[in-house]
């Protein structure tokens, strides 16, 4: 794998979606904070990248999204996940368990793969 | 759907105005959060600020990167383009206005000439699948017509025997003398046989079509009838159906109206009219074609054998021994377009090649503003614009002009279309319901963009890859144009002179046949606009009767020829140019092979006709009051049939038979020959002829020859009275003057001539503008050249000449290409020349002669001007 942004940008959506679902309306800088933390900085999230996949996302359905108000009052944009959204992060959840169950069987625990 | 969802969305991103607000707010609202975070773990506000804006990866960049979600960057980029092209295009009007008419041209006479065919050639027949329909021919293979018609024994035969076949139905064209409910009206239409309109599968308007016994001998006589007959005669009323009808004094039942949007074969038919299958008594007379819908899983291949086999069976148990019969069976789209095929393949050729021409010349065009937009370009691609935007961006503003000229050239062909919808050229099938629709649209869009991008691609790959430094350090002299620039135009200009040249050839082959056409002697004396014509059409029991028919035809002449202004009337069953009746083979013993003549015209005439028409006698006599029904039967012949088979001996009281060998007819004694008159329109091959006297054989319909001194159309009112006055119930038809009945008969080779010449005339018009532009351009590229050889003591003419010189050498190369290729395109108008040969060497010379003297003329004026610069002032100016 050449370039490691590619798996980054495949996955992001997910983890935007798996953030929404499991703490709520979130804006995207919670978003962004959430994914590192739980990351625990073995991705270097540029927060950037967070706006347009949300924006793909909402555009795909399966967020919504509304101005609200932050913890310190300040307007914030707040991502919300949908019933379209779920079934989206169980598909991909399935497409990502299989995956990794096939490529377990290459990838044998404790062995050298140089 | 989801992927539509987010593709829409964000299309209208593209059209939304404030775009940038909501991440403006966003992102801002971002940053502050993130910055008060790192704040409160201890960084300075600045170094806060600083990390928050590094982590996010630029403010800028982040929103680029959400505009480009939000919307479709190429749409944005594409109407971008548009708008840039639209006012490049506004500030370039000379340009624009040329590029734009040579496209219009291009794509309209492609549109027009598309729309032609997709309604002749590709849209289905509009009957229940037609690809099953077949259209059933009687092979009496005779002489080298085809088409031969089908006489009801064989329509018999093939009813019980024929397998291939899940409906069968035969028709012959008739027409029809409407009496009884007011005006008698002459009618077109047909009889046909029961299964006629379920064998196409169509629907009456009103009413029912015939039941599938209704053809059955003794049956009561029905009829449909059009929604036109319908609307104007009956005022749509209802009670048509079940009433009672006079056709050619005959009671006939309507039964059904059928909707005018069904034709079949004749486009004004008004009634059909059921064909009682009477079991014949002879075979023969062959008036009837068959059509019949195929057996689902029945080939051509297949039914053409079966019917094959049930010939030769005929064949076999004739006693006359009958030759070469054979039923061949072709699709009913063949058969009704079959013949028109080749012109339209011609003019698609044609228009192609217009179009071609069109591309060659704006591509031209663009070269030369290329070279005029190099340094933009220069700039544009050092300050970093990518090369694919810039060819993205030129490739766009081709196709916008493409579009332009084509939006007009759809314009120019919904008006040729209108046209042709109501001035159909006779021939040409399936015109009435010629229109532009969607798929013809489909097509130009295709067209423009594919030529968009033929006549843009080559330009705009060129321009985006000059040598940067060596253009802006030209510093817009223009001096020297790309070797390879110079190279591509004056191939363009050859190509457009050689295609020129193709279609100059075409159209002079069709112009010269059309002219010779006209050459073609007419055959009688009389003046065509001093003979007025018409159709008299007596019909019912009485005239059934020859004896009657006999008086009534007496009188007609009588009356008609009396009046004030008339020279000499008189009738025939057929007139010429090509007003058709009855054709038939003859038997001369001795002389006809054992199954008879070929088959020719048989007119049958009044005492009068030749004189009326001023035809010369040549020998003997004409018909007079010797001929009765109960005097020997005689005839007189064209001097083409004594020609061929009394050759050096006189004809005049040898004998004829009509109808061949195998007929009962009398011999008929020959007492007169007569100069040959083209019966079957100008340019058919000449035929012998033979005629017989209307008084021993009285028929009906007829046409009437009026010869008058003065206008004949002054005449036409008193004639209609005169015969109106014998009996109201005899409908008068085809009026018109001999000139417009000739004018006529040559309409298709008139149609195609035009068409052709259009064609030719529009790229004649665009090799010229080609090849003015390239010598004007290249003039204005070598000024510098030019005046420093005037200046060093070079003559005017000597500039003159070098530059002519150019422009002749392009011209010969694309004339002698062109040649070749011409040759190649007037194979496909064979079928369409008379009395030329496709490689008729005067056209050709007259072509190239004609193409070398417009690029002589449309370098020598850029020569000229090159020529009379004072050279001093054209140096300082640089």
């Amino acid at each position: 794998m050449a370039n490691e942004s590619d798996v980054w940008q495949g996955t992001l959506a997910l983890m935007i979606l798996r953030t929404l679902e499991t703490m709520g309306p979130l804006h995207g800088y919670g978003i962004a904070r959430r994914i590192e933390q739980i990351c625990q900085g073995q991705l270097i999230v540029l927060y950037g990248t967070i706006y347009p996949a949300l924006l793909r996302l909402e555009q795909d359905g399966y967020i919504v999204s509304e101005w609200g108000n932050s913890e310190n009052n300040r307007r914030a944009r707040y991502y919300k996940i949908t019933r379209a959204g779920r079934r989206q992060v169980r598909r991909e959840a399935q497409r990502w368990e299989k995956a990794t169950a096939i490529l377990a069987h290459f990838l044998p625990p404790g062995k050298e793969i140089s | 759907m989801r992927p539509l969802r987010a593709w829409l969305l964000r299309l209208r991103g593209v059209f939304r105005a404030n775009r940038d607000g909501r991440f403006a707010e966003e992102i801002g609202a971002h940053l502050e959060m993130h910055v008060r975070d790192l704040i409160e773990s201890g960084l300075s506000p600045d170094e806060a600020r600083r990390q928050a804006i590094m982590k996010l990866g630029g403010v800028e960049s982040t929103r680029q990167a959400c505009r480009d979600t939000e919307q479709l960057p190429w749409v944005e980029n594409l109407l971008r383009d548009c708008r840039f092209t639209l006012r490049t295009l506004a500030k370039n009007p000379g340009f624009t206005v040329v590029a734009l008419a040579a496209l219009m041209l291009g794509t309209g006479a492609s549109t027009a000439v598309f729309s032609v065919v997709e309604s002749v050639l590709l849209r289905p027949l509009p009957y229940t699948d037609p690809d099953r329909l077949v259209w059933i021919h009687d092979g009496l293979t005779q002489g080298d017509k085809s088409g031969w018609s089908a006489c009801m024994e064989d329509f018999l035969l093939w009813q019980t025997r024929a397998r291939s076949f899940a409906r069968l139905a035969a028709f012959t064209g008739d027409h029809f003398a409407l009496t009884g409910d007011g005006q008698a009206e002459e009618l077109g239409g047909a009889d046909v046989t029961a299964r006629f309109f379920d064998t196409l599968g169509v629907r009456p308007l009103v009413g029912q079509t015939f039941a599938a016994d209704a053809d059955q001998p003794g049956r009561e006589r029905t009829a449909l009838i059009s929604e036109r007959l319908w609307r104007s005669r009956y005022a749509a009323r209802s009670d048509i159906l079940g009433r009672s009808i006079v056709l050619d004094g005959e009671p006939v039942a309507v039964i059904g109206v059928m909707p005018s949007s069904f034709r079949f074969v004749f486009p004004d038919a008004d009634v059909w009219r059921i064909l009682p299958l009477t079991p014949p008594t002879r075979r023969g007379p062959f008036i009837l074609r068959g059509i019949a819908r195929l057996r689902p899983g029945v080939t051509l291949g297949e039914v053409n054998a079966e019917m094959a086999g049930l010939a030769q069976g005929v064949e076999r148990a004739d006693p006359k021994r009958l030759e070469r019969l054979r039923y061949p069976v072709v699709g009913l789209t063949e058969a009704i377009v079959g013949n028109v095929r080749t012109l339209l393949v011609a003019l698609e050729v044609a228009v192609a090649l217009v179009l071609l021409i069109a591309v060659f010349n704006v591509g031209n065009l663009l070269l030369a503003r290329a070279a005029v937009r190099e340094q933009e370009i220069a700039i544009r691609l050092s300050i970093g614009a990518g090369r694919k935007r810039l060819i993205q961006q030129l490739l766009t503003e081709s196709i916008v002009l493409a579009l332009a000229g084509g939006g007009i050239g759809v314009f120019l062909a919904f008006i040729c279309t209108r046209f042709l919808r109501t001035n159909p050229p006779p021939g040409v099938p399936r015109l009435e319901t010629l229109s532009v629709d969607g798929h013809v649209l489909l097509f130009t869009l295709l067209i423009c963009i594919l030529s968009g991008i033929a006549f843009g691609l080559v330009p705009a790959i060129g321009a985006t890859r000059p040598n940067l430094s060596m253009v802006l350090q030209e510093g817009g002299r223009g001096g020297g144009e790309g070797l390879r620039r110079r190279r591509l135009r004056n191939i363009f200009v050859v190509a457009e002179i050689a295609i020129a040249v193709i279609l100059l050839s075409g159209a002079g082959l069709l112009i010269r046949s059309f002219l010779l056409l006209g050459e073609v002697p007419i055959g009688f004396g009389a003046r065509p606009d001093h003979l007025l014509t018409l159709q008299v059409a007596p019909s019912g029991d009485i005239y059934g009767q020859q004896q009657r028919l006999a008086i009534y035809w007496d009188a007609v002449i009588r009356e008609v020829g009396s009046l004030p202004g008339v020279d000499s009337a008189a009738l025939s069953i057929w007139l010429p140019p090509d007003h058709a009746a009855m054709s038939d083979s003859f038997e001369i013993q001795g002389k006809t092979p054992p199954d008879g003549g070929p088959v020719v015209p048989v007119p049958i005439v009044s005492d009068g006709y030749f004189r009326t028409l001023q035809i010369p006698l040549l020998r003997g006599r004409t018909f007079d009051g010797r001929d009765t029904p109960t005097s020997p039967p005689v005839t007189i012949i064209s001097e083409n049939l004594a020609r061929r088979y009394f050759p050096g001996e006189d004809p005049v009281g040898k004998h004829l038979k009509h109808g061949g060998p195998q007929s009962d007819n009398p011999y008929m004694e020959i007492v007169g020959v007569v100069a040959d008159v083209p019966y079957e329109g100008a340019g058919a091959p000449d035929e012998p002829v033979y005629y017989e006297s209307s008084s021993q054989i009285p028929d009906r319909p007829m046409w009437l020859a009026v010869r008058t001194h003065g206008d004949p159309h002054r005449l036409i009112p008193a004639i209609r009275n005169r015969v109106a006055a014998l009996d109201g119930n005899v409908p008068i038809s085809h009026i018109g003057t001999m000139d417009e009945s000739m004018y006529a008969s040559v309409a298709l080779p008139r149609f195609r001539s035009i068409l052709m010449g259009a064609f030719a005339l529009i790229a004649l018009l665009l090799a010229a503008i080609g090849i003015y532009g390239v010598m004007t351009y290249s003039v204005l590229q070598r000024t510098q050249e030019l005046a420093i050889r005037l200046a060093l003591g070079a003559t005017r003419g000597n500039v003159i000449g070098r530059v002519v010189g150019h422009g002749i050498f392009l011209a010969l190369c694309g004339i002698a290409i062109g040649s070749v290729g011409a040759l190649g395109f007037v194979r496909t108008l064979r079928s369409m020349l008379f009395h030329v040969s496709p490689g008729d060497p005067a056209i050709f010379a007259g072509v190239a002669f004609l193409l070398f003297a417009v690029a002589l003329t449309a370098s020598y004026i850029p020569a000229l001007r090159a020529a009379r610069k004072d050279p001093l002032r054209a140096l300082r100016r640089e």
